[in-house]
């Protein structure tokens, strides 16, 4: 048996964290499991379903071994006999890897669940492979959170990219993929190469490898050495989580992977990279400089505003989720930001706030866009493609799949009383408890702007999500195959249905959700009494602002029955609308393009758009045949950041390919000139 | 003994030299024979003075490998070009090609002496020789386009190196000795082979219409 470690109070812990070791465990070999399953079953298709239903109980384990730790308060810590020359697997099961375990846990099952009935009539993949990778891309998320070491860490990090990537270009012959995949790759390799600088580099002076040391130990370093881990850490795990400017990857990598991967990548991939600048930076690197915080709350500004802006002018489906990812993970980084500058200025309350924000954000971010890339695989399918100018009426069509896109939009848009609001309005309290403190002129500044760009976001998300949604599932359908399309199989709604159910749960009882998440803002520095508030209400602790979602419901449901009550008895005519004498069809209809004008127009200075217009006409310019519309927007960070270093680093190669003759004898000449050059330094002639 | 061990690394070095100008293909074999001919009689005497029994084996192997067996499968080599044919190829002229030759002659005593200092009486006499002949051979390789001369310049440093071994320990272990002998005839056979190849392909041994294989 593997040598294990306990802290913890009592008994009762002892045996809650013995269960989640179990459950852990269980996890993992059933990932495993179904990783050989499906390597072992690629040629039987009608058997494709078992690697999902294996990694689906696999997560529903990470769920029960998270909330077991979580319920339980402990710490398990398990050194497994491997790699012992770099100091061995070691796995630990503290508070905040138990809320990433649940996190991981929650929107797998509803994942895997979807993925079954989905995985079944993909085209163009190799459905052996997507489940190995899938199992495998599970896993290593699982064993990252879990590590309790920098080896751990790294290697299962890495794991993570490689089997997110396979998924990415899992579909075959097609060169988008391979090059989102290969945008992807080299972020992902950016990210890990400062990662594996951050934990290497002071393990020099340290001697140790294990997180607990470095908890202990890296205070202590000098504070110029404590600033660049800093800056490799936001760096290494900002282009992961898709933290502008880093994000580019993310609108280009998450369309091509399947859409129950989707869903685990833009869920849950991206706050496995929040889990590790939490705990390198809250956990290892101590208190900080102010500016610290400031930086990390301007990057969730810029990132909410610019991820949101871009999702308004995407039309495809999925690419326009991918950028309210970056938007979310924006709105994370502001909860995180305020914690850091909490910290700074000892603000132990708004420590707490900030922190709570960020984690509940993550969870509820998680669910909420898990649903929807969910439900967008639905859509996909359905009518074979993601371009939401072809969709169109498929809430008739579709609907318990628009149901569940509809629950999750609202969610995302930040309404009561789904999720979305409870943690948005944790986020809001957290900008102005910084706003409010009389700390100095610039902390009030921060967080008043922090305030305006986090209203500015919410406004646009919502709408964002009311084009994506009239899009798509309103009015007449676009195209032949959004009439044609047909409800999914009941497996795919069913894991929807999961998370959309969780989106009430968890925005009907807030203060139920942040005293489970005690524990892990606790892991994290903060203070240890839950926040005030009663079974119902949750409250900031600040300036008295509380929120009872319960209540907002119930008026809600009043509400919504008056109206029906109401409208019922006015009566009701229908009639065709008028079409200037011509007929009016779909293809007359408002769509994503021209919903989204007036934001084109408006924030022209950011979008820079070009438009084309090519008519062609034989007689007269008034006797037209045919007309072409093309319309695009530039990507600022793209064209001016991105383009240079890649012009420059190819331009450097081909530079360097000139040393590469192919010719044996130059090669010869090199190795000869280099050994007379050493012999020269040898002799001190150099 | 270690005077006449000296000359004769001397005389190896001399060959080295010379084929450094050479560009036929018999007096180049003649005269890498010649060095591993000079090269086993110094393995001879080291054992002799060593009392190293296993030394005469690794003579014996010297001789029987680089100057008997290596000459023939160079000659077969060679048999298989159509000798004299076409124009000489276009090298560096031998005047040129001397006096670099001797520069890094100059160079590679220069750099021995740090070794020669703390190292015996053997080394003393020998080891800048056994350097110099070593980085002649790359050079040859470096200078000649043809596939056999270049081999050639193989066994120079290949004769450099077994030089310097000696002198620095006095006779090697005779597994040892017996792996690199191995080697080396494989290593010089597969050459061969692939000489007759090129030659096959490009009616010439110029190893730069190799390039052109390039996708």
């Amino acid at each position: 048996m593997f040598p294990l470690f306990f802290s913890g109070r009592g008994r009762k812990v002892a045996i809650f964290l013995k269960l989640a070791l179990t459950l852990l465990g269980l996890g993992l070999a059933g990932n495993l499991a179904g990783a050989a399953l499906s390597c072992a079953l690629r040629r039987l298709s009608s058997l494709s379903r078992w690697p999902s239903v294996a990694a689906g109980a696999a997560c529903l384990g990470y769920l029960a071994a998270g909330l077991a730790v979580l319920l339980g308060e402990g710490t398990h810590v398990v050194v497994l006999p491997m790699f012992h020359p770099l100091g061995g697997f070691s796995l630990s099961l503290d508070p905040l890897a138990a809320f990433f375990l649940c996190v991981i846990g929650l929107v797998g099952v509803a994942a895997s669940l979807f993925g079954q009935g989905y995985l079944r009539h993909l085209k163009g993949r190799d459905l052996g492979s997507v489940g190995a990778w899938y199992n495998l891309f599970l896993l290593s998320m699982a064993l990252v959170v879990t590590g309790a070491n920098a080896v751990t860490f790294l290697f299962f990090w890495e794991g993570m990219a490689l089997s997110s990537y396979f998924l990415v270009v899992s579909k075959k012959e097609d060169p988008a993929a391979r090059q989102a995949g290969f945008v992807y790759l080299v972020m992902a390799h950016l990210g890990t190469a400062c990662l594996v600088v951050l934990f290497l580099w002071p393990a020099a002076q340290i001697h140790s490898l294990a997180f607990a040391r470095m908890a202990i130990l890296w205070p202590g370093l000098p504070a110029g050495e404590k600033t660049i881990l800093f800056l490799l850490a936001l760096v290494g795990f900002g282009s992961k989580a898709g933290m502008v400017p880093l994000h580019v990857w993310l609108p280009r990598a998450h369309p091509a992977a399947p859409s129950q991967v989707s869903a685990l990548m833009s869920g849950v991939m991206l706050k496995v990279a929040i889990y590790g600048l939490l705990r390198v930076v809250f956990t290892f690197l101590g208190v900080g400089p102010v500016w610290w915080g400031l930086l990390v709350l301007g990057l969730g500004v810029v990132s909410a505003l610019l991820g949101v802006l871009y999702a308004l002018m995407e039309h495809d489906l999925k690419r326009l989720l991918a950028y309210h990812s970056v938007e979310n993970i924006g709105i994370i980084l502001m909860g995180v930001g305020v914690a850091l500058l909490a910290r700074s200025l000892h603000l132990p309350a708004l420590l707490m706030i900030g922190l709570l924000a960020a984690l509940y954000h993550i969870l509820n971010h998680a669910v909420f866009k898990g649903l929807l890339f969910l439900g967008s695989g639905s859509v996909a399918q359905a009518t074979g493609t993601g371009d939401m100018e072809k969709m169109g009426g498929l809430i008739h069509r579709m609907p318990w799949t628009a149901g569940g896109f509809l629950v999750g939009a609202a969610a995302i848009s930040a309404l009561p009383p789904l999720n979305g609001f409870a943690s948005e309005w944790l986020t809001f309290q957290a900008l102005f408890g910084l706003g409010y403190h009389p700390v100095a002129w610039w902390s009030g500044l921060a967080g008043t702007l922090g305030v305006a760009a986090l209203a500015l976001t919410g406004g646009l998300a919502a709408a964002c999500f009311i084009k994506a949604y009239g899009v798509t599932f309103l009015a007449l359908p676009r195209s032949r195959a959004a009439e044609k399309a047909a409800e999914v199989p009941r497996s795919m709604n069913l894991g929807a249905g999961i998370l959309a159910a969780s989106c009430f749960v968890l925005g009907l009882f807030p203060s139920r959700v942040a005293a489970v998440l005690r524990p892990a803002v606790a892991a994290l520095g903060g203070p240890h009494p839950p926040p005030p508030g009663s079974f119902f209400t949750l409250a900031s602790g600040m300036g008295g602002a509380s929120l009872s979602p319960l209540l907002l419901a119930a008026i809600l449901v009043v509400l919504l029955l008056a109206t029906r009550f109401w409208s019922g008895r006015m009566p009701e005519r229908l009639s065709a609308t008028w079409g200037c004498g011509g007929t009016l069809g779909a293809t007359s209809e408002y769509n994503a393009t021209s919903f989204a004008k007036p934001f084109r127009i408006a924030f022209a200075f950011l979008f820079r758009p070009v438009r084309e217009i090519n008519s062609g006409y034989e007689v007269s310019p008034f006797f037209r045949h045919s007309l072409h519309y093309r319309g695009e927007i530039r990507f600022l960070f793209e064209e001016y950041l991105y383009e240079p270093v890649r012009s420059f680093l190819l331009e450097l190669a081909d530079r360097f390919r000139q040393v590469q003759s192919g010719n044996l004898r130059t090669y010869l000449a090199y190795l000869f000139l280099t050994l007379l050059a050493l012999l020269a330094v040898n002799n001190k002639w150099l | 003994m270690v005077n006449l061990v000296g000359s004769l690394s001397v005389l190896m070095l001399l060959c080295a030299l010379s084929l450094v100008a050479l560009r036929r293909y018999n007096s180049s074999i003649v005269a890498v024979s010649l060095q591993s001919l000079l090269l086993a009689v110094a393995t001879a005497l080291v054992a002799h003075a060593m009392g190293n029994r296993e030394g005469y084996l690794a003579a014996i192997l010297t001789l029987a490998v680089k100057a008997v067996a290596i000459p023939f499968i160079l000659h077969w080599v060679k048999g298989r070009t159509d000798s004299g044919g076409g124009p000489p190829l276009k090298e560096l002229s031998p005047g040129w090609a001397l006096l670099v030759a001797g520069l890094v002659v100059i160079l590679a005593y220069q750099s021995a002496s740090p070794v020669t200092a703390l190292g015996g009486v053997l080394i003393r006499a020998s080891f800048p020789q056994a350097m110099s002949i070593l980085l002649l051979g790359l050079f040859i390789l470096i200078v000649r386009r043809s596939a056999l001369l270049q081999i050639i310049g193989l066994l120079v440093m290949e004769n450099g190196l077994y030089l310097s071994a000696l002198t620095a320990t006095g006779g090697m272990p005779v597994v040892v000795e017996m792996g690199m002998f191995l080697d080396l005839l494989v290593g010089v056979l597969i050459m061969g082979v692939f000489s007759s190849r090129i030659v096959g392909a490009f009616r010439s041994l110029d190893t730069d219409r190799l390039h052109k294989l390039k996708g």
